[in-house]
């Protein structure tokens, strides 16, 4: 094969090679499934479809990705929070918590604050698992219904040491570093909006 | 502090022992008193005691376990529990909860999406010298807790004011305002608050209640603005530093200022304090300004010389 065939050989398997992505995307699109590997024809739909682009992504995996990267934000200012409470800036507890989980962050605030407190080291999140995905939007519902992800978060707090202004620890003794919270994102200005943690609850009796 | 938390619970029991939310329903981890519950990683800590005025991590008043509805009796303003985080365990409910939160959220407790989530507030803990962040609870009830406007905060804030008995600095000054005493053209003079006191200088934090409400204020003296009486004034950050013989003549670090003519001059101390106040489900900021005034005399010195 000369040079100019294997670059006309390269450029149809390119071609293919996009067209079925574009197929699988349309299949996934159609049938709200985000596994790919939807069995249409490339050949056949390659001049057919209106080409999406295929960069598109799943409203429920964006979704999905979006409330995950949240959660990971949430943990991750919180515990910039609790290691130095006197120079956290609360507004920016507003960039990642709302509703009930927000009340958590400003309680843990003062709560700190008041006891002059703070943590040496922060949470680990040790996994994430996917548990819900609901995108309903009625925001003009009373109460309005918001898109929400839910996770189960396995945090572990092995390396954290609360304490007090003299450094005095303040960890409970005998209590298992491991928890699994129960997470829910919530997009109150959806598909624009940020995604932020709206709740977060205690799988009581399960461990992780 | 447990004096006060009984002296409340006199008042407010008979209002919210039929419907006393329990607390934390939502987290049903149970952090044994007076250790507290951490929000955010779901655990407890040991408490570190009594961390200010309204610190202190006893029992949550109330908490029989009731329905959530905190509500009050009709008789007055809607109380309710804000939990167990060690401090301000008593609140008001302020009002729904804004933006209501997700039908999943645990704390509407199987009803969603009959009534609605209404939002508890206590009172804010004093630590570290500052008012702290009051705590929140949310919970759910069937309909809106009966809630008769509270009191004016700011009413209550310059209650607190009243209580603090604020004074103007006692003026430090050199040269004094004494027989004999007398400045010179060109040399520093030194000016300073005497015996400076959280009640001239601040910061100074207290609590006034009415009705079951209360508000936190605490002053601090922003800055000490000097009139000479010669025209001129001086804006000093603080309370300055009094005059030592070891300074000579050199200048006051921190707030001082130097004559150019002779005469007989009134001079005088305004501080300007801000104070900040929360409570009732609002903040806010007073200024105040208070002032003192002696007379100092300046002479040249030749003519001190004669």
């Amino acid at each position: 094969m000369t040079r100019n065939n294997r670059l006309a050989a390269a450029a149809v398997g390119a071609v293919v090679v996009a067209a079925a992505i574009a197929a699988t995307v349309v299949a996934c699109q159609a049938t709200g499934d985000p596994t790919p590997g939807a069995s249409t024809s490339p050949t056949a739909t390659a001049s057919a479809s209106p080409s999406p682009s295929p960069t598109t992504p799943d409203p429920e995996a964006q979704a999905v990705k979006d409330a995950e990267y949240a959660v990971r934000n949430y943990y991750e200012v919180t515990g910039v929070m609790l290691q130095d409470p006197e120079n956290f800036n609360f507004e920016d507890a507003k960039k990642v918590a709302i509703s009930s989980s927000l009340v958590d962050v400003q309680n843990a605030y003062g709560m700190y604050l008041n006891d002059e407190m703070h943590d040496i080291g922060t949470v680990a999140i040790d996994s994430i698992e996917l548990k819900n995905v609901d995108l309903t939007d009625k925001p003009k519902a009373k109460p309005p219904v918001v898109p929400v992800v839910e996770f189960l978060v396995c945090l572990d707090s092995s390396d954290v040491n609360t304490v007090d202004k003299t450094g005095k620890s303040l960890n409970a003794p005998g209590q298992d570093p491991r928890s699994l919270i129960r997470a829910g994102v919530a997009n109150y200005e959806y598909p624009d909006g940020p995604w932020l943690v709206a709740y977060t609850t205690l799988e009581e009796g399960k461990k992780c | 502090m447990l004096r006060r938390i009984l002296v409340v619970l006199m008042v407010v029991l008979p209002l919210q022992l039929a419907a006393a939310p329990a607390a934390m329903a939502d987290d049903p981890v149970t952090c044994t008193p007076p250790n507290q519950f951490n929000p955010i990683t779901k655990r407890c800590t040991i408490s570190v005691g009594d961390g200010g005025e309204n610190g202190g991590g006893d029992t949550p008043p109330g908490d029989t376990g009731g329905e959530n509805s905190g509500g009050g009796g009709s008789n007055g303003p809607a109380r309710c529990e804000v939990g167990n985080y060690g401090y301000g365990d008593l609140g008001v409910v302020t009002g729904l909860a804004d933006p209501q939160p997700p039908g999943n959220d645990p704390v509407w407790e199987g009803h969603y999406p009959d009534g609605a989530i209404y939002k508890c507030e206590g009172t804010p803990g004093v630590g570290g010298g500052r008012i702290g962040v009051p705590p929140l609870r949310l919970f759910w009830a069937a309909t809106p807790p009966n809630a008769p406007p509270p009191p004016d905060p700011e009413d209550l804030a310059r209650e607190a004011i009243a209580q603090m008995q604020l004074s103007p600095i006692q003026i430090g000054i050199v040269p004094e305002d004494a027989p004999g005493r007398i400045g010179v053209v060109g040399m520093p003079t030194y000016m300073w608050a005497e015996n400076p006191g959280q009640n001239t200088i601040g910061p100074i934090t207290r609590s006034a209640s009415a009705g079951g409400f209360t508000v936190t204020a605490t002053a601090t003296v922003d800055r000490i603005v000097w009139d000479m009486g010669d025209g001129s004034s001086v804006t000093c950050e603080g309370p300055g530093t009094p005059y030592e013989d070891r300074f000579g003549r050199e200048p006051s670090p921190t707030c001082g200022h130097t004559y150019t003519s002779q005469g007989r001059f009134t001079v005088t101390a305004r501080s300007y304090w801000t104070v900040a106040w929360q409570g009732i489900g609002e903040t806010g900021v007073i200024p105040l300004d208070l002032a003192d005034s002696t007379q100092i005399t300046i002479g040249e010195a030749q003519v001190i010389g004669q």
